[in-house]
């Protein structure tokens, strides 16, 4: 039984070297410990919510939420559709990371209210950059309601 | 008779020819006919009048010469009348002086008989002759007492007769015993008497009948006058009424004639008006065919439209379709394939980071390699959505400051220190801004670029207007291109310098042209090796 106490960043990538490069990237910032990744809306959805596999998870609520648009069983849209409409949720900072820069999904991740929306580069020394940079900011930098 | 009451038939029959032309006139309207029937009606109604007239004052005339016949005639007559009552009247005066100087004899022979006699018996034949002589003197005197010259030898006759019959009567009524003496010188006396009367009878007669020979010639030079004025007036009514007739003839001709004609005119008319009335007829016929000609076409126009209205609209459909799926295809490049690219690019990167010491010169070699290709491609593939969203975005027109979006575009290029940049005075455009800055930047790398390795680089940027299109430019004095690749140029991917001489995907100037046809306008270059080269695009004017 993990303890997920002290996750304070949810990762949901489908994509697994993505995620690799991502929990890389974070490890850089010394924040890959407290880095829960998942690999579906669905999941994500439990673990928020405590529900399914984390129907037992007790721990508070993650600061960081970094989520993928293209998602298998539930895509990130709804995930932030669902995170943004419930009240107990709606506080916990959602940061879109994604390869897609079409307009459309960044207007309607917005109107959903999502907090920011980052496009992956390819580069991975910018990835890397963007990423840490993302994790540090909302970490270490932003305030938010307790 | 007939032949006057004819040209009155004639007459009202024109009338009515002409009436009922003027009627056909009117029913046809303005017809070629109309001017042949008014001419024609015209003629008529001017002969007709002309006729009357001529016929007016030739019976005026004719009847003043009658009249004047009639008078001549009966002045004539009467004036001979006259003269022979005056002849007449000439008879009886010589008669009456006849039988008065007969009474005077009976009463000369009755008192010359009683006188030799004394027989009384004789005085009978006396008294009775001058009983009578009172009403034959009377009766002369009626007869002659109008005549002065007459009248006067008459007073001198009766005084004369008077006399003598006093003298007879006192030589009668005389004593007997007185006779003897005077007897003889009365005798002579009444004999002288007697004479005297005779000498004046006799003149009277002599006067008379030189009057009455007078009065006969003048009284058959009068009947002959009235026979010449008779005979000359017959024969001027024979000649009037034969010039009536003739001239009645020819009016009558002339009105048969004209009615004929008139007849034939219409005749001509109504034959114009039947042609004419047929001519329409097929004229409408025609034109009946000409529109259902008409709304049969329109009627396959309909058809074909809704043909043509539901291709469009299954076309429109498929388009759509198409464009959905081109969508959804562009989309998931843009997801799909960079997320390989990235893990390509990442951990090649980490094999550099964590294994770079264990690997010998040309294993970092490829490595670098795999880095390159990997961002070259995702270069590539951003460029493309880039170019794809392009046929997908609206654009919002508004006017736009050329010369300023194309200072601001400079900024946004890589430009070398060395260049010499121009930026002339150019037309406001009507289009995108956004899209049009993106043409601008564009344009401007292209020929910072190709300028980048001459000595002394120089870009000019500019425009101007050219009928109904503004144009614009950016020219170089870089490598240029050869002109014979220049189908090549605007294409997506078509690059006509090596990748290692000049870097880039050569999606710029498809972009380019994309932008520029997305407003209506177009673009061209010129250009030769080593001349530089000059880019153009023109955009329609105004909105």
């Amino acid at each position: 039984m993990e303890n997920y106490d002290e996750v304070e960043i949810l990762l949901v990538e489908d994509n697994s070297a993505d995620a690799e490069l991502a929990l890389r990237a974070l490890k850089r910032k010394n924040l890959l410990n407290r880095v829960h990744w998942v690999e579906d809306g669905a999941a994500a959805l439990d673990f928020i919510f405590r529900s399914g596999q984390y129907a037992s998870r007790t721990g508070a609520q993650p600061k960081l939420v970094l989520l993928d648009l293209k998602l298998p069983k539930v895509d990130g849209i709804e995930v932030l559709r669902r995170l943004k409409a419930d009240i107990a949720t709606r506080t916990i900072p959602i940061v879109m990371l994604t390869s897609s820069a079409e307009e459309r999904d960044i207007i309607k991740s917005y109107s959903l209210g999502v907090n920011s929306y980052i496009v992956k580069p390819v580069d991975f020394d910018k990835f890397t950059q963007t990423v840490s940079e993302v994790g540090f900011y909302w970490m270490l930098l932003n305030k938010q309601p307790v | 008779m007939a032949s006057i009451h004819e040209p009155q038939v004639t007459t009202a029959t024109l009338m009515h020819s002409v009436m009922s032309g003027s009627d056909a006139n009117t029913f046809v309207g303005r017809t070629a006919g109309e001017h042949a029937n008014a001419s024609l009606e015209r003629i008529a109604v001017v002969g007709h009048a002309t006729g009357d007239r001529f016929i007016n004052v030739g019976f005026l005339c004719a009847l003043s010469i009658l009249a004047a016949i009639a008078a001549f005639s009966y002045s004539s007559i009467a004036s001979f009348i006259e003269r022979e009552a005056a002849v007449a009247r000439s008879h009886q005066v010589v008669e009456t002086i006849e039988r008065v100087l007969a009474q005077m004899r009976d009463a000369e022979t009755g008192y010359r008989g009683f006188l030799l006699t004394s027989n009384e018996q004789f005085l009978q034949p006396y008294f009775a002759a001058k009983n009578s002589l009172g009403p034959a003197l009377r009766d002369l005197r009626e007869t002659v007492a109008s005549r002065s010259a007459q009248g006067e030898r008459f007073d001198e006759l009766r005084a004369r007769v008077a006399k003598t019959l006093a003298l007879i009567d006192s030589i009668v009524e005389a004593e007997p015993e007185v006779w003897i003496t005077d007897t003889q010188t009365r005798l002579e006396n009444a004999q002288r008497m007697m004479d005297a009367v005779r000498e004046v009878a006799a003149i009277m007669l002599a006067n008379e009948r030189a009057l009455l020979a007078r009065h006969a010639e003048e009284s058959r030079l009068s009947a002959r006058k009235a026979i010449a004025i008779i005979v000359l007036g017959n024969l001027v009514s024979f000649g009037l009424l034969t010039g009536g007739f003739i001239v009645l003839r020819r009016e009558n001709a002339l009105r048969a004639r004209a009615e004929r004609e008139m007849m034939a005119a219409n005749e001509g008319l109504e034959q114009g008006i039947k042609e004419r009335t047929l001519e329409l007829a097929e004229t409408n016929q025609q034109l009946n065919l000409e529109i259902e000609g008409h709304r049969r076409a329109r009627e396959e126009i309909a058809l074909i439209n809704a043909g043509l209205e539901a291709q469009v609209s299954r076309r429109t459909a498929q388009l759509e379709a198409s464009n959905k799926e081109l969508e959804s295809f562009s989309y998931s490049v843009s997801h799909d394939l960079r997320s390989p690219l990235r893990a390509v690019d990442g951990f090649s990167r980490l094999l550099q980071e964590d294994y770079g010491d264990k690997l010998d010169e040309e294993g970092r070699r490829v490595i670098k390699l795999i880095r390159d290709n990997s961002q070259r491609m995702a270069q590539l593939i951003d460029d493309l959505l880039a170019f794809s969203r392009l046929g997908r975005a609206q654009i919002n027109s508004a006017e736009v400051n050329m010369e300023a979006l194309a200072r601001e575009s400079c900024d946004e290029v890589e430009q070398a220190a060395s260049t010499q940049l121009t930026i002339k005075p150019m037309p406001p455009a009507w289009g995108d801004r956004a899209l049009l800055r993106q043409v601008w930047v564009n344009l401007l790398q292209n020929a910072y670029k190709f300028s980048g390795k001459v000595a002394a680089p120089a870009v000019e940027a500019g425009g101007y207007a050219d009928g109904e299109e503004h144009v614009y430019y950016v020219a170089d004095n870089g490598v240029g291109f050869d002109m014979a690749y220049y189908d090549k140029l605007f294409g997506v991917f078509q690059r006509l310098h090596r990748a290692a001489d000049f870097p880039g995907t050569g999606v710029g100037l498809a972009i380019v042209q994309r932008v520029v046809a997305r407003h209506g306008g177009r673009v061209w270059a010129k250009s030769g090796i080593g001349e530089g080269a000059t880019f153009y695009f023109a955009l329609p004017k105004g909105a």
